[in-house]
């Protein structure tokens, strides 16, 4: 394509990934066989007199009945222990199951996993992503069960039976989630944790942000990091359990799921979020069978802040800072999150977070109309995050870094960035665009040939959305 | 502008599902013998390529679940036809791309312009922050709102031209017609998207 709106148009649209959730992947497979089977039994028969044979027909139909007898039982073994009501009696072999109740006939909940299902249903050994709602991503880790009780405006409300549940919860635009496990709730706004069911009682961890948790009279606020098991005593995330949220974001970022976002991760030792512990160690107080040994102050979760709000100015900690710079970014207040995540670099220079916010900031003064003063800054913060501790930072912001060099009006300096960076990181998921960046460079330089690099681009990169105008540069130096 | 990131083309929308041959061979003659295990596992290892394929013709909209339904229906129906010519891949691939051609003339002829961004956030680009996700979909609402203007065979070429990149035989094949016509469909596109953007940009 020769016009840089339609390479854009191209590049917009190539850029879209969406990936089949799977709830979906499976709800379709539901009903795939029933529907067949519906078809085949509408389609006309054929007249007699037209048949040459009537064995030929008469037997594929009795075959095709003794296979799907045959395959129903053969299916029904797993013991997985539903479809989806009211369907025909063959049963589709899925990873997990769904949950029916006839009697829900509540759109929302309709909406979240399908007309007529209310739960989840998975096996031992299997692990099930699926997305309820457009703000929570969850994984269940089986043998689990969840059910959804409630979805009312922006709040919903399930319950976890039994088995592992994680879950990303975006609560920026308003509203709750709520977990019912076990005789316990845990409230949610907003954040990264896991809620675990078992025997011997109900374990809440949490990576971002903060949980609610309550049990008969109890109540925990289990915090950045934090972890609140049967024995009712707030403590620092197991390895396990880190591996866990781990695997987690890093799956949801593979497949496009709206998962908590790259966070710097906490180093040892160092919890800057100040939870109010106000729980005595005490013995047991989730368990089911176990009593309260200490009760807390019934601590209320304060609803997400507004942005820029003055009364949210003192006290916010720097995840709560970060999120409140994150639903300014996608509420288009630039200038709001540019002040928030300024405040969170200032004020918590050493946290972790702020490597992500000072990337945030170099990607706004990106983005818009900058002054040089303001690139500038931009290039300082990069250097900052690409010399820092949060390695999974230092790829795009070197990337980054090159697009300020360019932005600057410095050709060859943004060149010899691109390059450095295609030297530091030769897998890089940018070395495409940092080739073309080269290659586009190289041809706007007098007396460089681009050639070279536009036969590397073609012969790495044939398909990729700049491979034509590697092609038109090698035709015009031809 | 767009952020380097979105600049980036997801390899695997480059190519049919890749399976081995071997194994999709097998799995189709189970499936032709009425196997409905066989059946299930062909669903499984295609049913995300299609359902991509699908978001990429169609847009995001919520009919997306009922023609990857209707992909698969139309499969195992007609799957005593499929003789083992092409690869199975690209049969998967042509009748997704015939459904979703005729979705979209349905849709046309019931609605006009059709508004397909109906759940932007998931379609915002994997992995992208919440400021770069509104920029996309802003972007994407007003390439889809393009997109919808064209006829629907024109759309599907150029979509499948540029978005995806294979080569026009293999378009012609997918969408039975001659390479010709499929370059002239694309050229067709390329001209009213380009005339429809300066339109807009004046």
């Amino acid at each position: 394509m020769s016009d840089p709106a339609l390479e854009r148009l191209q590049q917009v649209l190539a850029a879209t990934d969406d990936a089949l959730d799977d709830v979906t992947r499976a709800r379709v497979l539901a009903r795939l066989g029933p529907t067949m089977d519906e078809l085949a039994a509408r389609e006309p028969r054929v007249p007699v007199s037209r048949v040459r044979g009537v064995l030929l027909p008469l037997a594929a139909v009795a075959a095709l009945v003794g296979l799907v007898v045959g395959v129903g039982h053969v299916l029904r073994r797993p013991a997985l222990e539903a479809t989806r009501g009211g369907s025909a009696g063959l049963r589709i072999l899925l990873p997990y199951a769904m949950t029916t109740d006839p009697q829900v006939d509540d759109r929302r909940t309709a909406s979240l996993l399908g007309r007529g299902q209310r739960g989840l249903q998975v096996p031992q050994g299997v692990e099930l992503r699926a997305l309820l709602g457009e703000r929570a991503s969850v994984a269940l880790v089986g043998p689990a069960r969840l059910d959804v009780m409630r979805v009312d405006a922006g709040n919903l409300a399930v319950r976890l039976s039994r088995g592992t549940l994680v879950a990303s919860f975006d609560g920026a635009a308003g509203g709750r989630l709520q977990i019912h496990a076990a005789g316990t709730v845990v409230d949610v706004v907003g954040t990264l944790f896991m809620v675990r069911v078992e025997r011997q009682g109900t374990t809440v961890a949490v990576v971002h942000g903060k949980v609610r948790v309550r049990h008969q009279e109890r109540t925990w606020i289990v915090g950045h990091r934090q972890m609140v098991a049967g024995d009712g005593v707030l403590q620092p995330l197991p390895p396990g359990v880190d591996r866990l949220f781990r695997r987690f974001e890093q799956r949801g970022e593979d497949r496009g799921r709206p998962v908590a976002r790259h966070r710097c991760p906490s180093r040892s030792g160092r919890n800057r979020t100040p939870t109010r512990r106000t729980m005595s160690a005490g013995r047991s107080a989730m368990g089911p069978t176990t009593q309260p040994a200490a009760v807390t102050e019934d601590i209320r979760i304060p609803p997400a802040v507004d942005a820029g709000s003055p009364a949210s100015e003192r006290r916010l900690t720097a995840s709560e800072q970060y999120r409140v710079a994150e639903r300014a970014m996608r509420q288009g207040s630039t200038d709001q999150a540019r002040r928030r995540l300024e405040q969170l670099v200032q004020q918590f220079a050493q946290d972790p977070l702020a490597c992500q916010a000072r990337y945030d900031l170099a990607r706004l003064a990106l983005r818009c109309q900058s002054t040089r003063q303001q690139l500038a800054l931009a290039a300082r913060q990069l250097d900052a995050v690409i010399g820092g501790v949060e390695r999974r930072l230092h790829e795009p912001a070197s990337f980054l870094r090159c697009q300020v060099e360019l932005r600057q009006s410095s050709s060859s300096r943004a060149a010899r960035c691109f390059r450095a960076h295609r030297v530091r990181f030769p897998t890089s998921p940018h070395d495409a665009a940092a080739l073309a960046h080269l290659m586009v460079l190289a041809d706007q330089e007098q007396g460089v040939d681009g050639r070279a690099l536009a036969v590397e681009f073609l012969k790495r990169y044939p398909t990729a959305v700049h491979a034509d105008t590697a092609r038109r540069l090698l035709r015009r130096c031809r | 502008m767009v952020d380097s990131a979105t600049h980036l083309v997801a390899p695997h929308l480059m190519a049919a599902p890749a399976q081995p041959r071997d194994a999709d061979a097998e799995l189709v003659a189970r499936a032709q013998a009425g196997d409905r295990a066989a059946m299930q596992e062909i669903y499984r290892r295609h049913a995300d390529a299609v359902f991509r394929r699908l978001t990429r013709l169609v847009g995001s909209g919520p009919d997306r679940e009922d023609l990857l339904q209707q992909v698969f229906v139309e499969l195992f129906r007609g799957l005593h036809r499929f003789r083992g010519d092409a690869r199975f891949g690209t049969y998967v691939y042509r009748i997704a791309t015939n459904i979703a051609c005729d979705h979209l003339q349905q849709r046309r002829r019931r609605q006009g312009r059709f508004c397909s961004c109906d759940d932007p956030d998931r379609r915002a680009a994997a992995g992208a922050s919440p400021e770069l996700a509104t920029i996309h979909r802003e972007q994407l609402e007003r390439a889809w709102s393009l997109l919808d203007r064209i006829k629907p065979k024109k759309r599907v070429a150029f979509l499948l031209r540029v978005v995806e990149g294979p080569s026009m035989e293999q378009i012609a094949e997918q969408v039975g017609a001659r390479p010709a016509t499929v370059a002239k469909r694309v050229m067709h596109a390329q001209r009213e998207l380009m005339a429809m953007m300066e339109r807009g940009a004046r």
